[in-house]
């Protein structure tokens, strides 16, 4: 069958055109169409090209080794910005920097000499490996599809971090929650600066996530686990 | 791929010590209303914003009062003032016609009835003001508790 850029079949495009349509005049979905749109949101998820596709289904290059005293991992809009700025500096036709890009590459070049990590799902995000040398990867020690892992996931989805649709977000936390290191039990640090994923882990420890604690470091369980979080400011 | 958000920025004027904010991120006010285009784009007065209604409660904004087609749609967002980072104040978005019309600092009391989406955020108004624990707002109605919670006082 032939598909669309989005691999998506003429009737099944067809089919979402009906139900939005529905939905814009506010008439509910039938029980039938609630299951099929479930089926193609999985379905979509797990399509390479889309943002809620899974990247660590495609492998990367970087050498992935368990975490050590001198581990950083790095959110992708981190590594981003730095990518934004160099991007510009190499060709003066790519977008002009912004503030924000700037700031953002300026806190990763704050972690020269530290050990810089990326989750697969950022290594993907960014576009591959070439563009998040010289970091590395991490390894996990369970299988993503494991119960463990997955009620892990399931707070991670039940408070929002990352917002509601942040599929990719909640496998960039899952993973450094499950982050191997070296001594084992050495917890994971992990630096973003996604409001969504900020305030979702400051809610999980009962936190309002208002004022000067947005910018504050902090700790957070989940099932035994634990990160430490670093918010930028 | 770009960034996980984009920013609406404004010049907001604190109302706790008076600071204007700069017209950028520091502001936090992160959205991914935009879904899978953002990229980090500071998104002000005059920006082109094409909103995705169906998909709203999916990019954390929760439905408060219904849209009416071809009428200016109030999105409320949470700000923060980067000089006192005094608790957490709200704006108002206005989209028409496709493009954002205003962002002004409000008082969410008087106006989250007024509003058609309000971002997730409003979650702690409620565990501030009702006293709910966050795991018990997490299997909440938040539209209809914000109604609630704020109803009488405009």
């Amino acid at each position: 069958m032939r598909k669309n850029v989005a691999n998506l079949s003429n009737e099944e495009v067809d089919w979402l055109h009906r139900i939005m349509t529905n939905a814009q005049a506010g008439r509910p979905l039938s029980s039938a169409d609630k299951a099929r749109l479930d089926l193609m949101k999985e379905y979509v998820t797990r399509s390479p090209g889309s943002r809620l596709s899974h990247p660590y289904n495609q492998p990367h290059s970087l050498p992935r080794e368990p975490l050590n005293a001198h581990s950083e991992v790095i959110d992708t809009n981190i590594r981003y910005g730095r990518n934004k700025v160099d991007d510009y500096a190499a060709d003066s036709t790519a977008r002009v920097p912004s503030d924000h890009d700037r700031h953002l590459a300026d806190y990763h070049d704050q972690m020269a000499g530290r050990d810089v990590r990326l989750t697969d799902v950022s290594v993907g995000e960014l576009g591959g490996a070439h563009n998040a040398v010289p970091h590395k990867g991490l390894s996990i020690t369970v299988e993503r599809s494991s119960e463990e892992y997955q009620r892990v996931k399931r707070v991670l989805e039940r408070y929002r971090v990352g917002k509601n649709k942040g599929a990719a977000d909640r496998e960039i936390v899952g993973d450094v929650f499950f982050a191997a290191t070296n001594p084992s039990g050495l917890i994971p640090r992990f630096h973003t600066d996604d409001q969504d994923i900020v305030r979702g882990l400051l809610r999980i420890n009962g936190i309002k996530p208002t004022g000067p604690v947005l910018t504050q470091p902090f700790d957070v369980t989940i099932n035994g686990k634990t990160i430490h979080v670093v918010p930028i400011d | 791929m770009g960034y996980s958000y984009d920013f609406f920025v404004a010049a907001l004027t604190c109302p706790h010590c008076g600071v204007v904010s700069k017209e950028n991120y520091t502001t936090k006010m992160q959205t991914s209303i935009r879904d899978e285009d953002t990229d980090g784009v500071y998104m002000g007065v005059g920006f082109p914003l094409v909103l995705n209604l169906p998909e709203m409660e999916e990019l954390n904004y929760i439905p408060i009062l219904p849209v009416v087609e071809g009428e200016t749609i109030r999105i409320g967002h949470s700000w923060v003032c980067v000089s006192c980072m005094w608790a957490r104040r709200w704006a108002v978005v206005e989209v028409a016609e496709n493009v954002i019309q205003k962002i002004e600092d409000i008082d969410i009391k008087k106006e989250l009835i007024k509003l058609n989406y309000v971002h997730f955020d409003i979650v702690d108004e409620l565990h501030a003001v009702l006293g709910i624990s966050y795991d018990d707002l997490m299997d909440s109605d938040i539209s209809a508790l914000s109604k609630k919670l704020y109803s009488t006082e405009s």
